[in-house]
């Protein structure tokens, strides 16, 4: 697996969680009128598109190398995807700080679904 | 009207992260249930169906707190009722009769694997359908 990516997406995701958990603070909804919001939005996409590429990459190695788990990892590298544009959708409905709770589950679930990726590729 | 109101109520502010979480746990048991079950079933029979099950009921809670109208509310409470009894009667087999969990589950070992958030989900859950129950302001 390419680690630098991966650890790319992680940054990228805790930025995220530090900018929402400061509008759950500062009671703020996350509202695509405003600029910043739609910077957030950018960032979740860049992250998004990282982890195609991260797709794309993981399906090649294991049609190339011999994965212990290759349904698992598969499974992983797949379901990772839905997390962001479901997670965005699902906060963006909101009015309230909640929207902001939302992205922060879910910019804490991409780290760690590539965490144990990465587990499940080296044997794990 | 009223019902409407509720139904918000159920989804918004903190109930909209407590489906979030909910949603998380859904595709995670899920998709680890599925892939046990297909790829090595013979492995940890018991195990499996248990982790089957806790699939289920993620995907019932879910979308009952999104829903959130009357009914739902009833449904999900049921959900994590039974969820709490899963974790804590999975919990205890897994450490009494480890022989029937060779590979962990959702719900084995209270759920230490995902940092017991098992366990803390369904009683989450049923204090959110307390504080927001209808006919009570706040």
């Amino acid at each position: 697996m390419v680690l630098g990516l991966s650890l790319a997406l992680t940054g990228l995701c805790l930025v995220v969680v530090v900018w929402a958990v400061v509008k759950i603070v500062t009671r703020q909804p996350v509202l695509l009128t405003r600029r910043g919001d739609q910077v957030l939005l950018g960032v979740l996409a860049l992250v998004e598109l990282g982890l195609v590429v991260q797709a794309v990459v993981g399906f090649v190695l294991g049609a190339q190398q011999q994965i212990p788990n290759l349904l698992t990892f598969g499974v992983y590298l797949v379901g990772v995807l839905l997390i962001l544009p479901v997670g965005t959708f699902w906060a963006l409905a909101d009015r309230s700080r909640g929207g902001a709770g939302v992205l922060v589950v879910a910019c804490v679930t991409v780290p760690a679904m590539v965490l144990r990726m990465h587990q499940v590729y080296a044997g794990g | 009207m009223a019902e409407d109101a509720d139904a918000r109520r159920t989804r918004t502010g903190w109930g909209r992260v407590l489906v979030a979480v909910y949603g998380v746990f859904a595709l995670a048991a899920t998709a680890r249930s599925v892939v046990q079950i297909i790829d090595r079933f013979e492995v940890a029979p018991v195990a499996f169906v248990l982790s089957a099950v806790a699939a289920v009921f993620y995907l019932v809670a879910t979308t009952a707190f999104a829903l959130g109208d009357r009914s739902s509310r009833r449904l999900a409470a049921f959900s994590c009722a039974l969820e709490l009894v899963g974790v804590l009667v999975v919990g205890g087999l897994s450490l009494a009769v480890p022989a029937w969990f060779p590979e962990p589950t959702v719900w084995s070992h209270f759920g230490q694997g995902y940092l017991f958030i098992p366990v803390l989900l369904p009683v989450l859950g049923l204090w959110w359908l307390r504080r927001t129950r209808p006919g009570v302001s706040g």
